[in-house]
């Protein structure tokens, strides 16, 4: 067989593993496939008193619940829907005293992540 | 779909930048008749890359943005130039030149050979893509200080000034960052290519366009292989050989499976493909064909290889320093070998080679080489004085040399087993008295001396960088050793007659080591499981960081985040922007390291912890939660802003 037919062949199997890559890697940097997280953030950090939060879910769960304490006392709580691969800010009517620690409490399922000031 | 128009992209611009300035300069300087197919096809690659890093650092100079217009007219411009030149040159000389009918015969595979390189470059693409489905994700380290350098070209369209910040204690005890010092690892040709495919692409750094580059360069290099070895076999036939088996094209072959299927994810095959071992990769493409190369000059006379090999050993040397230091170390050993066996008429050879050097081509390739390089652009490991630190008595552990067992364990077992039977083959058969087994051996023996005792040599560098080289000529000398060995009980003045049985039972043997201490190696490399959350989390979290920092400085864990060597990419400020809590090794190796980046993340609440964060004015940390928590969450001074799974960010406050 020629050599062009060879490096033909050559290029034919590249591109097929080329595009198999792309695909998979694709399909892995997809915060929505086949995996189940999600983040929790302050919306405003450089704002040292406002406590809006900002949820990004990528689970299948979307009915999150959450509750602010200040300085272990329990001040607020709510529910609120984030549909899978969307970004939600909630803003609660409270802001971050200076001087003791305000943590919000965020649940979904069983799964709990905190952020405080 | 997207991954449909990524791979036509992807493929339709490395051909284009890749592929098409090399063949049309080839084309220019060369008969058609002057190279195979397969040589075609490599030349035009080393070519293209080297011509588009080239042209980029000249745009870059010239204060021009790098980016699709000034490239695409910047190629367009040296392709026309060159072929003018190529053009008055070819109507001042003809040269002779075998017929392509003539190389054709000399190259043609059979059906049965044609399969067989079929199968065995597809199994070898099939091992690798195997390997690679869980490491394309963008998570090495080294991948992703590379690229960081890739994108800052790409994003500003300037040549990168290769520096970065250091944490230092000034006079009055405080620590402070100093201004951006010179780093000499990085080099330019290493970071031009994935540039120059994002601007004209537009595919991101985070995708997997650089792995698959680098899978490209890394399969070309075997094919160079390959092909070095097919001419390598006509220059070193022996009458004790049968001339049907000892062929170029089954010798080639036997390079294939060695490269391909067989030891084709350890370093410094795939495994520095998804490590990001870039320079390594691209001077494991560059060694064989400049060797290749300078084979057919010296062999064929022909000034014309010489140029072309002056060429490509300039592209090396702005590529990658230690592949350059290696590939000199082979030039000047083989050069020594072949005038030591060929001491009687040693004034006739150097007649021969400064004719071959001083002839016009070679001259104004080497001319402007200099030009350039003294009035260009310098590599920065010449600019920084890099050199100097690789050469001397090595003194550290890790740099006096490796153990034989070592060795054959790095290179794999069965290979050097091999190899080293085709070393004594090459010199039973007296082939030292070629070109090419002068090559092979130098190629072996020179490191052999590098990677057993660099000190007689006054090599400095770290010997289990070095044994990476070793596996090229080894796994050559072993595709030389397993068919010359049957081609020996096959020729006809053989003595040593065995019967079809024996052989048969020794080709399984042969196989069988090969295969097992081969698969075995690419067993242990496989990767267990896919790191894709964790990625995710770490760019989402860099996402945060970029849009909420201001400015601040941050700091990050290196030993338990994954992929945090890419983070840089989401920020551009500076190289070492996030500061970084590198491996705890490091710190304990080395005293004189600043230990700030260590206490800051590991005792924020001690005394030394927090003057650090006061001084270098650090107020955002990440790290994973799953190991540094406790000692922020019980600090007052701290606020947990983000968390995810598997990273936390704090804030310090003022």
């Amino acid at each position: 067989m020629a050599q062009r037919s060879l490096i033909l062949i050559f290029i034919v199997l590249f591109v097929a593993s080329a595009f198999f890559l792309f695909w998979k890697n694709e399909r892995e940097l997809d915060p929505d496939q086949g995996k189940s997280w999600w983040t929790l953030a302050f919306a405003s950090p450089e704002d040292p008193e406002n406590l809006a939060f900002v949820v990004e879910n990528h689970s299948t769960e979307t009915a999150f619940q959450y509750g602010i304490t200040t300085d272990k006392t329990p001040v607020a709580k709510d529910t609120f829907i984030v549909k899978r691969g969307e970004t939600m800010i909630i803003t609660p009517s409270l802001t971050a005293k200076a001087d003791v620690r305000t943590k919000i409490t965020v649940t979904l399922g069983t799964e709990k992540k905190e952020i405080y000031r | 779909m997207h991954s449909l128009i990524s791979t036509i992209y992807f493929i339709l611009m490395s051909g284009i930048l890749f592929l098409l300035p090399g063949l049309v300069i080839l084309r220019s300087f060369f008969n058609k008749q002057s190279f195979v197919p397969f040589e075609t096809l490599l030349f035009s690659f080393g070519i293209s890359l080297g011509l588009i890093d080239f042209l980029m650092i000249i745009i870059g100079k010239l204060g021009i943005r790098i980016g699709v217009y000034s490239l695409s007219v910047g190629i367009i411009a040296a392709l026309a130039i060159l072929a003018i030149v190529a053009f008055t040159l070819k109507r001042l000389k003809k040269s002779e030149e075998k017929t392509e009918e003539e190389s054709e015969r000399l190259f043609s595979f059979s059906r049965r050979q044609s399969a067989l390189f079929i199968i065995l470059i597809g199994l070898t693409l099939l091992i690798k893509v195997v390997y690679l489905t869980h490491a394309v994700l963008p998570t090495s380290t080294d991948l992703g200080h590379h690229m960081y350098w890739s994108k800052l070209i790409a994003t500003t369209g300037t040549l990168p000034v290769y520096a970065k910040q250091e944490i230092i204690t000034g006079p009055s005890g405080i620590y402070q960052l100093t201004l951006p010092e010179p780093i000499p690892d990085f080099i330019i040709g290493e970071h031009l290519p994935f540039a120059a495919l994002h601007i004209f692409t537009g595919l991101d750094f985070l995708s997997a366009f650089p792995i698959i580059f680098l899978l490209l360069v890394n399969v070309i290099g075997l094919l160079a292989l390959f092909t070095l070895a097919w001419r390598f076999v006509s220059d070193i036939r022996s009458p004790h050989l049968s001339k049907n088996i000892f062929t170029p094209q089954n010798v080639a072959l036997a390079v294939l499976f060695f490269f391909g299927p067989l030891y084709t994810l350890a370093s410094p095959q795939a495994k520095f493909v998804s490590g990001g071992v870039v320079g390594n990769v691209l001077g494991n493409l560059f060694i064989p064909l400049i060797l290749l190369i300078f084979y057919r000059a010296i062999r064929e006379k022909r000034p014309d290889f010489l140029g072309l090999g002056f060429f490509l050993t300039f592209i090396i040397a702005y590529t990658h320093h230690l592949s350059t230091l290696i590939l000199l170390f082979v030039l000047v050993a083989s050069m020594l070998i072949y005038l030591f066996v060929h001491y009687d008429a040693i004034g006739a050879v150097l007649r021969s080679w400064w004719k071959l050097i001083f002839s016009p081509g070679p001259l104004l390739i080497a001319g402007l080489a200099i030009v350039f390089f003294f009035g260009v652009a310098l590599p920065t490991y010449i600019e920084t004085n890099a050199v100097g630190t690789a050469i001397g008595t090595p003194t550290k552990a890790t740099r006096t040399g490796l153990s034989f067992f070592q060795l054959a364990s790095s290179g794999g077992e069965a290979r050097v087993a091999l190899g080293l039977a085709g070393f004594v083959v090459l010199l039973c058969l007296h082939r030292y008295m070629r070109y090419a087994g002068a090559i092979l051996i130098g190629w072996c023996a020179i490191l052999l001396m590098m990677t057993l005792d660099p000190q007689w040599l006054f090599i400095d560098i770290p010997s289990n960088r070095i044994v990476t080289y070793f596996s090229f000529p080894v796994g050559l000398l072993a595709a030389f050793a397993a068919v010359a060995f049957f081609a020996m009980l096959s020729a006809p003045q053989s003595k040593l007659r065995i019967p079809s049985i024996g052989i048969l039972i020794m080709s399984l043997t042969i196989l069988v080591f090969s295969l097992g201490n081969g698969t075995l190696d690419n067993n242990q490399t496989l990767l267990p499981k896919s790191k894709s959350l964790s990625v995710l989390q770490t760019f989402a979290a860099s996402r945060y960081l970029a849009e909420h920092n201001e400015g601040k400085s941050i700091l990050k864990d290196h030993n338990y985040i994954t992929a945090d060597s890419w983070m840089k990419l989401f920020f551009l400020r500076d190289y070492a922007y996030p500061l970084s809590r590198g491996l705890f090794g490091r710190y304990a190796d080395n005293p004189d390291r600043e230990q700030c980046t260590l206490l800051m993340i590991s005792v924020p609440n001690t005394a030394r912890g927090e003057k650090c964060y006061d001084d270098l004015g650090v107020s955002l940390v990440a790290v994973n939660p799953h190991f540094d928590t406790a000692q922020f969450e019980k600090s007052e001074r701290f606020s947990r802003i983000y968390a995810s799974d598997d990273i936390h960010i704090y804030e310090r406050k003022k």
